[in-house]
């Protein structure tokens, strides 16, 4: 059975899914088998992996509407295997909001393929939706990405809430595994500070923090991962220690 | 303004921010977030709470006991195996074989 860990902050450009391509890169370089699944309608874990999002044939939307297994959707690609999204998944959160059960719709089609797979990675959207409630619910593990900056605080406080939604109502078993601190710049003050901070305010651990770099920008434009794209930069190396000490 | 004074104005505002969101966090309104929730969340008495495990997505949801009527509608079977009675599981929306215990 998979071990499955969503990626996960309702405050958008954090780096959730440059994490979540870059760790999942990580496992699946250890030689795990690692599925990534792409929960956001802007499809940016699609586009960043190689995929065209409005080509694709089925995605993670016709699952949520009952169309296809998710068997079906899945895409073999050379750094890990994943389940893409479109535009159309927005809908399938208005789909799923009339349905009883919605917060088990993920949960339900992953238990369908989670013998194949070590690691799934589920990449939220920025929001604290449906989507995200059955990310939350199909998880074991979460991570909590958090860009070094002062606002960012305030997502973390609301976040740490709706898992303890989770936790009480639909996943009694879900941990937080650890705020993840990117896009950290150790020349400033200000980033220092925060990183310092954050443990300290909400009693998590917290992982080595991922700097910031262009790297990082131009990786998804060839449709690879930072491991891939640049295989011995800093970054590269900061997640995989980072799935290091998540896998072990 | 020195570094310091910079990093005591963030963490001022973190306090800020946070302290406003704990306000607005006392005012749970079942409109609001809860509605993405479809199971309802039962808070455990001092001798815990009826909770129902279901055959088929294999989740527990609890539930309180004027609920049942209405998960057992319209016809319950009860036999003596592991998942023993035919009902409504609360967590996934399905008519199927449950299995009814207490969690403390």
């Amino acid at each position: 059975m998979a071990r499955t860990i969503a990626i996960a902050n309702q405050k958008g450009g954090v780096a959730k899914t440059t994490s979540c391509v870059a760790l999942g890169a990580a496992i699946a370089e250890t030689g795990a088998r690692v599925l990534l699944v792409d929960l956001d309608p802007q499809a940016s874990l699609s586009y960043s992996l190689g995929l065209d999002p409005d080509a694709l044939e089925n995605t993670i939307h016709d699952v949520f509407v009952g169309r296809v297994p998710v068997g079906k959707t899945i895409h073999q690609l050379t750094e890990c295997d994943v389940v893409p999204s479109n535009i159309d998944l927005a809908g399938a959160e208005a789909y799923l909001l009339t349905r009883t059960g919605r917060e088990y719709a993920l949960r339900m089609a992953l238990d369908e393929i989670d013998m194949h797979y070590n690691f799934i990675l589920l990449d939220c959207p920025p929001s604290l939706g449906v989507l995200t409630i059955n990310a939350l619910t199909a998880a074991h593990e979460v991570v909590i990405p958090l860009q070094c900056e002062a606002l960012s605080h305030r997502g973390v406080g609301q976040l740490l809430e709706t898992i303890s939604d989770v936790q009480r109502l639909t996943n009694r078993d879900l941990r937080v595994r650890g705020i993840l601190p990117t896009m950290f710049d150790p020349r400033t003050q200000h980033s220092r500070e925060i990183l310092e901070d954050v443990g300290r305010r909400y009693s998590l651990p917290v992982f080595d923090p991922v700097r910031k770099s262009i790297r990082f920008a131009e990786a998804p434009r060839a449709g690879k991962s930072i491991l891939r794209y640049a295989s011995s930069h800093p970054g590269a190396d900061a997640y995989r220690t980072i799935a290091r000490s998540l896998i072990a | 303004m020195s570094n310091k004074d910079t990093s005591d104005w963030d963490r001022d505002m973190i306090d800020r921010q946070l302290a406003e969101h704990l306000r607005s966090a006392r005012r749970p309104d079942p409109l609001g977030k809860r509605a993405l929730f479809s199971v309802s969340g039962v808070p455990s008495g001092p001798f815990g709470s009826l909770a129902l495990e279901c055959s088929s997505c294999k989740r527990e949801s609890p539930v309180r006991l004027r609920e049942l009527p209405r998960l057992m509608m319209p016809l319950s079977i009860t036999l003596p195996r592991k998942y023993h009675s035919l009902m409504k599981c609360p967590g996934c929306g399905r008519r199927t074989w449950l299995r009814a215990h207490w969690r403390v």
